[in-house]
């Protein structure tokens, strides 16, 4: 990260920790509106904090908690493992805080950081396979006759294998936008993309998806 | 529609555009009626999509902040683990070698023999940060520990985000990689499983002298006291 802002000829950001103790104000990167309100809220959870306010980190698991847990459901299908990694990423961010830099906004940093944990977990489960299979892609689902056909559930189930049997980079934007409904500019850091990329990303994953729907509409 | 457009679109239906990208693609929806009918498709797909994300019961949230609090209490505290990272523990026994060097240095120079419970005081690991004591009985969860943070004061501060900017760490600027690493929220595999007992368990004084070989103290006594005589 450091590196990364030689390159850019610019100046590394100073971290909250040291922005509070030179009282410096507190950058934070400037979100959409969508998520302005939340950033704010966040930075000035996280300034708390590192001032000795010890409540406000209960506060950002709080606000937080819930959509993480929803996020590493999507990936481990499993409420406990869910449930575990949930955990383990919040004692990630509490071990963590008071390095975290204000160039990114809290909710991308969080986000990462379970993300991560979950690609582990699955290389993790995928290690004890006995059968060492190489890293499987979920296989589209099996067409069904008529769309129309299925219930509600049915239909979703196909859905979320669709999504799931996606090359990972789309399916990770897709989820992020139509789950999480994260801006692109932070889907693209997540992602490790430009925005424009993130864009592009979401147009073939919508393709995608498209064409797996359609053969099994005619 | 040109490809540009094309790849926009999507994201136009998600509402995911910047205002000149979207006049773009309005500028094509006005003209274009498969344009129009291409972004019905896409916007009855994501209405679909987004009905669809795996429905899983609800945990009892307040229980789960309550774990994560538990957790976070009976964790380290902030910066207090990176010290048993594996290079940094080699970095610090090398420094401990060096204090136990000046210390025998000074006992040398003074004629002196420490006791054996101050050499013990002396070898004996660090203990973790004591919990913080509870805050006030309105508070519903015990406080947190402070981060360590708040210990260092600007000066410090200033020179260690100094040191961590710099390359000039000796290997090959290991700790920004580290903080890069942290910064990804990846660096927990990288930490091997045998240093967690330094987290949790650090040895006391005298679980210290029994690790030691039955002989060891003896020995140490006579070489101090040859070294006082000599």
């Amino acid at each position: 990260m450091l590196n990364r802002a030689r390159k850019m000829g610019s100046d590394p950001p100073v971290s909250v920790a040291l922005a509070l103790r030179l009282d410096m104000p507190i950058l934070t990167a400037a979100p959409e509106a969508s998520g302005q309100a939340a950033a704010r809220r966040d930075g000035e959870l996280v300034a708390r904090y590192l001032a000795g306010d010890r409540r406000a980190f209960d506060e950002l698991v709080r606000h937080y908690q819930r959509p993480i847990y929803h996020l590493a459901y999507r990936y481990l299908r499993s409420e406990a493992d869910a449930k575990d990694l949930t955990q383990r990423t919040f004692l990630k961010v509490y071990g963590a805080l008071p390095r975290f830099r204000a160039e990114a906004s809290f909710r991308t940093w969080i986000y990462r950081i379970a993300i991560n944990l979950c690609l582990n977990e699955l290389r993790d489960r995928r290690r004890g396979e006995a059968s060492g299979a190489p890293e499987a892609i979920e296989q589209a689902p099996a067409p069904a006759p008529d769309m129309e056909s299925l219930d509600a559930d049915a239909r979703g189930a196909w859905l979320r294998r669709a999504i799931a049997s996606l090359p990972p980079k789309q399916r990770m934007v897709l989820e992020l936008r139509i789950y999480d409904e994260l801006p692109f500019r932070e889907v693209a850091e997540l992602v490790g993309s430009t925005e424009s990329a993130a864009k592009v990303n979401f147009h073939h994953a919508v393709k995608r998806l498209r064409q797996l729907v359609e053969g099994v509409e005619r | 529609m040109n490809r540009r457009t094309d790849e926009l679109l999507a994201a136009y239906a998600d509402g995911g555009l910047a205002p000149d990208e979207a006049a773009e693609v309005e500028a094509l929806l006005a003209k274009s009626p498969e344009a129009r009918a291409e972004l019905e498709a896409i916007r009855r797909l994501l209405a679909q999509a987004r009905s669809t994300e795996a429905r899983t019961s609800e945990p009892d949230w307040d229980q789960m902040a309550r774990s994560i609090h538990s957790a976070a209490l009976a964790a380290p505290a902030p910066r207090l683990a990176w010290l048993w990272r594996p290079r940094r523990v080699l970095a610090i026994g090398v420094l401990a070698a060096a204090a136990a060097t000046a210390v025998l240095f000074v006992v040398l120079r003074g004629g002196g023999q420490p006791d054996r419970a101050a050499r013990q005081a002396a070898t004996a690991p660090v203990a973790p940060a004591a919990t913080a004591p509870a805050e006030s009985a309105a508070d519903p969860l015990p406080a947190l520990r402070e981060p360590e943070v708040d210990e260092l004061d600007a000066d410090e501060l200033a020179d260690l985000e100094g040191e961590l900017e710099s390359d000039d760490l000796g290997d090959d600027g290991f700790i920004a990689d580290l903080l890069a690493a942290g910064d990804r929220g990846d660096d927990e595999d990288d930490e091997p499983d045998a240093f967690a007992v330094f987290d949790d368990d650090p040895l006391t004084a005298d679980e210290l002298a029994d690790e030691l070989p039955p002989d060891a103290i003896e020995k140490i006594d006579r070489f101090l006291a040859e070294a006082s005589a000599g």
